[in-house]
């Protein structure tokens, strides 16, 4: 990213605020980058997390938070922006390679991100994680994406319930 | 494809007028067996499906969903059940899925739905569906549509939308060649502006009547057409004068209609065609040029049409057709070989056992 932080925020481009994960780590990051989760910016606008307090965060590990910092730090200059009407298209294509190798990961890591970012009400890594996970079941059949999903095969009932409901959705095949 | 000549001259078009169109009503007593032979499948054949894609498929192209054949008439969907997390994936939440279905086709959504009883609960959600519909049909994702009767569920109106049925799978289906689905539109009021030809007329009368208005510039305007969110297809057809097999001619025909027309009454094939009018071109035309547009919107999305040619005129020695959609407009062209005039047809569907308003409409045009 070419764009240094120039002015970002009322609060200042400097302002710091410590995050603490469910298992007592301790991030500090900019407060820009913070409020890309609405959660926090409302905590953030109300003056906490700075000094030595921070925000405790008891539904999210160091690992996933770390990852969505690492996501929130790389989108903070373009969401201060405004949605970046005056980004140019290196800008937008260096995001757009950040987020395609950012969801590039594990499966496990990929739950976590996206309770996370659910959690925290990070907009845009919601929906970049989603897609992620809708990729992994397009094309996909009804066995397979239970196997993606790491479902244990169905028993008997289950399987003829489903082969029920087949003819609700009998317009889909053929 | 190119529209090509119709050797004769004939503008009357006895078979629509006259004759009754050929049938080919769902069979009824066929559906239980289909339906046994569905269930035996383990899964959706994919392969079959994808093969069953090609130039002929009504809207291919448009999307995966596009190769939906079948056509059924769904049962209304379950009250949805309060969805209680469960393992192994306890961490899974509604809204979550929720947001990862919007991302998923009609197709991968049945898959889904079909994976175990948890998501086929969260798949009965309406909204899921109404998010793929209005997506699927290139309409503004932000477009928040009016609530539907429960007995009309947005998985009825996608079923109905995305199984490959087309107004000629049902009304001389003998004459189709090739279609395309170009995507959705809205009308927001029952003023609907029919031309045959782009730039618009300065002036196209709204008090004076349709036939009149067509004959004379080439455009004119519904006062009665349904409101809602319409459906825009192209397509090619035989020449409808010619009966005969010898006869070469080739029709375009932009063929819009009422999303609501394909799970209503139509199927029972009471409803047809009637002529609004003709427009003859009596000198040779280097595009054949038809739209629709909201009257509400008019001067805005014809500006938007007209401002990008470019983006819906090929070269004039390329022949292939071309479309332009807007949210409140669809327009389509193709360029024309020497010819000595162009014939514009223009007819339209009427609700027959409601309002009377028309429901559908078609702009048929060929050389001559």
């Amino acid at each position: 990213m070419a764009a240094p932080e120039s002015g970002d925020g009322n609060n200042g481009a400097a302002r710091m605020v410590t995050l603490i994960s469910s298992d007592n780590t301790r991030f500090e990051v900019e407060a820009a980058a913070a409020s890309l989760s609405q959660t926090l910016q409302l905590t953030i606008l109300d003056g906490g997390g700075g000094g030595g307090d921070g925000i405790p965060l008891p539904n999210v590990d160091s690992a996933t938070l770390s990852k969505v910092l690492e996501y929130c730090i790389k989108h903070a200059p373009a969401a201060a922006n405004g949605g970046a009407p005056n980004a140019t298209a290196v800008d937008r294509a260096e995001l757009e390679r950040f987020d395609n190798e950012f969801v590039n990961i594990d499966q496990s890591v990929l739950y976590s991100l996206i309770m996370a970012a659910h959690n925290l009400e990070i907009e845009g890594l919601q929906s970049l994680v989603a897609k992620k996970v809708a990729d992994m079941i397009k094309g996909k059949s009804p066995m397979e994406i239970r196997r993606t999903l790491g479902f244990p095969d169905p028993t008997p009932e289950e399987q003829a319930e489903m082969n029920a409901h087949m003819l609700e959705y009998g317009w889909a095949y053929e | 494809m190119e529209l090509k000549k119709c050797p004769r001259q004939s503008r009357v078009d006895p078979d629509l007028v006259s004759s009754s169109p050929t049938l080919l009503l769902r069979n009824q007593a066929q559906r239980p067996r289909e339906a046994a032979e569905l269930a035996e499948q383990q899964r959706p054949r994919k392969k079959a499906r994808c093969a069953r894609l090609g130039v002929r498929n009504p809207v291919a192209g448009l999307h995966p969903t596009s190769c939906f054949r079948l056509v059924w008439s769904l049962p209304p969907p379950k009250p949805t059940h309060v969805l209680l997390p469960r393992h192994p994936f306890n961490c899974y939440e509604k809204d979550i899925w929720t947001e990862i279905a919007k991302h998923l086709c009609g197709y991968d959504l049945v898959c889904l739905a079909l994976t175990c009883r948890w998501f086929h609960l969260l798949i009965a959600d309406d909204s899921i569906w109404r998010h793929a519909f209005i997506r699927d049909l290139s309409l503004p994702v932000t477009y928040v549509p009016p609530p539907r009767p429960l007995h009309r569920s947005w998985r009825c109106l996608y079923a109905a939308a995305f199984d490959g049925s087309h107004s000629y799978c049902y009304h001389q289906r003998h004459k189709h060649i090739d279609g395309s689905r170009m995507g959705g539109f809205l009308l927001d009021t029952p003023y609907m502006l029919l031309t045959g030809k782009l730039p618009l007329p300065r002036w196209v009368p709204k008090e004076v009547h349709v036939q009149l208005s067509i004959e004379m510039i080439g455009a004119g305007m519904l006062h009665n057409a349904r409101p809602g969110i319409w459906i825009a297809d192209r397509h090619l057809v035989q020449c409808h004068a010619c009966n005969g097999s010898q006869c070469t001619g080739v029709v375009q025909v932009l063929d819009v209609r009422h999303s609501e027309l394909f799970v209503e009454e139509y199927w029972d094939g009471t409803w047809e065609y009637e002529d609004l009018g003709e427009h003859f071109m009596d000198e040779e035309a280097a595009t054949a040029c038809c739209a629709v547009f909201n009257h509400n919107c008019l001067s805005l999305s014809h500006a938007s049409i007209v401002r990008h040619t470019k983006s819906w005129i090929r070269k004039h020695d390329d022949l292939r057709p071309m479309a332009c959609l807007t949210p409140y407009a669809v327009v389509i062209n193709s360029n024309l070989q020497e010819n000595k005039g162009l014939l514009s047809k223009f007819q339209g569907m009427r609700d027959m056992t409601g309002d009377r308003r028309i429901v559908s409409v078609r702009i048929m045009q060929q050389l001559i």
